[in-house]
């Protein structure tokens, strides 16, 4: 029957909203229970339809008002959720990323677009960690300076491991012909296209 | 000059238990609803328990100015800029919460344009606040360690676009 698939559907959505992770129930319970929801205010048939002693209703209430004042930080979150990926400048993305945890998280797993700037050392895992699913990313030296930067480590990784990656640009950094082979052989195995490889600058070893 | 005669009306009830009658050539629209329809859903109200009758108010205000239709070209380019103008009227909200209540509503019933529309307003009016200033806004605790803070603004020296 075709009403009862509606239903199904409604209801469907409304747990997906509703659902929260359980270890931030003590810091809902301390922080964001506002007055009107305190447990007066919910339907007696919790309490009436058992018996219940005095503690084990206080208990049901409490649980109950969490509920609600999680569905609030839950839709919420799926705000956050729907709005930061619409955020597409570098610098308000870093302000996105040390507001909490949670923007730090979404951050992460929507950022497309990264310049890694070598001279900072950056470490190969936390880029992996962090930005998993890189459109673009150009790894950036300077000048006619020597980077401790292991680059062909570094190319090796970046070709396995970032799938969605459709744009590579290197500057400033000495690449090597075994570097762009593997670059090129990646390409064909997966059929994904690396873009631009510009600026290069060719020295032999 | 719309033809309410010939198209089938869809009657959706909000959270709130208020009904309303759309066309459903305007509320197909709503990838969620067209699905429905789709799997012959639709013969009773279709319940949307997580949108308000506020909030349905306005997302149907905004699919029926969009399922409007120009008659010619020189009408579709007058059509074009009357449509813009109201959709910077439509997001200039006088409760920031109904924006949010308005992101959330597209997003279940997934309404492209609209979901756009109202995350875009959303992420611009962030736009050169400072971490604090965006904490503030959506009343957010910082549940970062000084350690991890710093560790976070140390990578993002090496890292942005």
């Amino acid at each position: 029957m075709s009403p009862g698939k509606i239903i199904h559907h409604g209801i469907y959505s409304l747990t997906e909203t509703l659902r929260a992770p359980p270890k931030s129930h003590g810091k809902v319970a301390r922080e964001r229970i506002p007055g009107e929801l305190s447990p007066t205010t919910y339907p007696e048939r919790h309490v009436a339809r058992d018996e219940f002693t005095q503690r084990q209703v206080a208990r049901e209430r409490r649980e109950m008002s969490l509920g609600i004042v999680e569905d609030q930080m839950c839709s919420m979150d799926t705000v956050f959720n729907c709005v930061i990926p619409y955020i597409q400048n570098g610098e308000d993305r870093n302000s996105v990323s040390l507001v909490c945890h949670k923007w730090n998280e979404i951050d992460g797993f929507t950022r497309k677009h990264v310049i890694m700037h070598m001279r900072y050392a950056p470490t190969l895992s936390r880029l992996f960690k962090r930005f998993l699913f890189l459109v673009s990313l150009t790894l950036k030296g300077i000048k006619n300076t020597k980077t401790s930067i292991d680059l062909p480590q570094w190319i090796r990784e970046i070709a396995i491991k970032f799938t969605h990656l459709k744009s590579l640009r290197i500057r400033q950094l000495v690449i090597r012909d075994s570097d762009l082979e593997l670059l090129a052989k990646n390409q064909d195995t997966r059929e994904r296209p690396l873009n631009h490889v510009d600026n290069i600058e060719k020295q032999s070893r | 000059m719309s033809s309410s005669s010939s198209s089938k009306m869809i009657e959706l009830r909000s959270s709130d238990g208020e009904t309303f009658h759309v066309e459903e050539t305007v509320v197909l629209q709503s990838e969620t609803i067209k699905q429905m329809i789709d799997d012959d859903c639709a013969n009773a109200a279709i319940p949307l328990p997580n949108v308000t009758s506020m909030t349905l108010a306005k997302v149907i205000e905004y699919i029926k100015k969009h399922a409007e239709k120009p008659k010619d070209d020189d009408d579709k380019k007058v059509a074009e800029e009357d449509l813009k103008k109201f959709d910077a009227e439509f997001v200039k909200v006088d409760q920031e919460s109904m924006l949010f209540d308005l992101v959330r509503a597209a997003n279940y019933l997934n309404i492209k344009s609209l979901l756009d529309l109202t995350c875009q307003a959303v992420a611009d009016s962030i736009k050169d606040l400072s971490v604090e200033e965006v904490r503030k806004k959506f009343n957010i605790q910082n549940d970062f360690t000084p350690e991890e803070e710093a560790k976070v603004r140390k990578e993002n020296a090496w890292a942005f676009d």
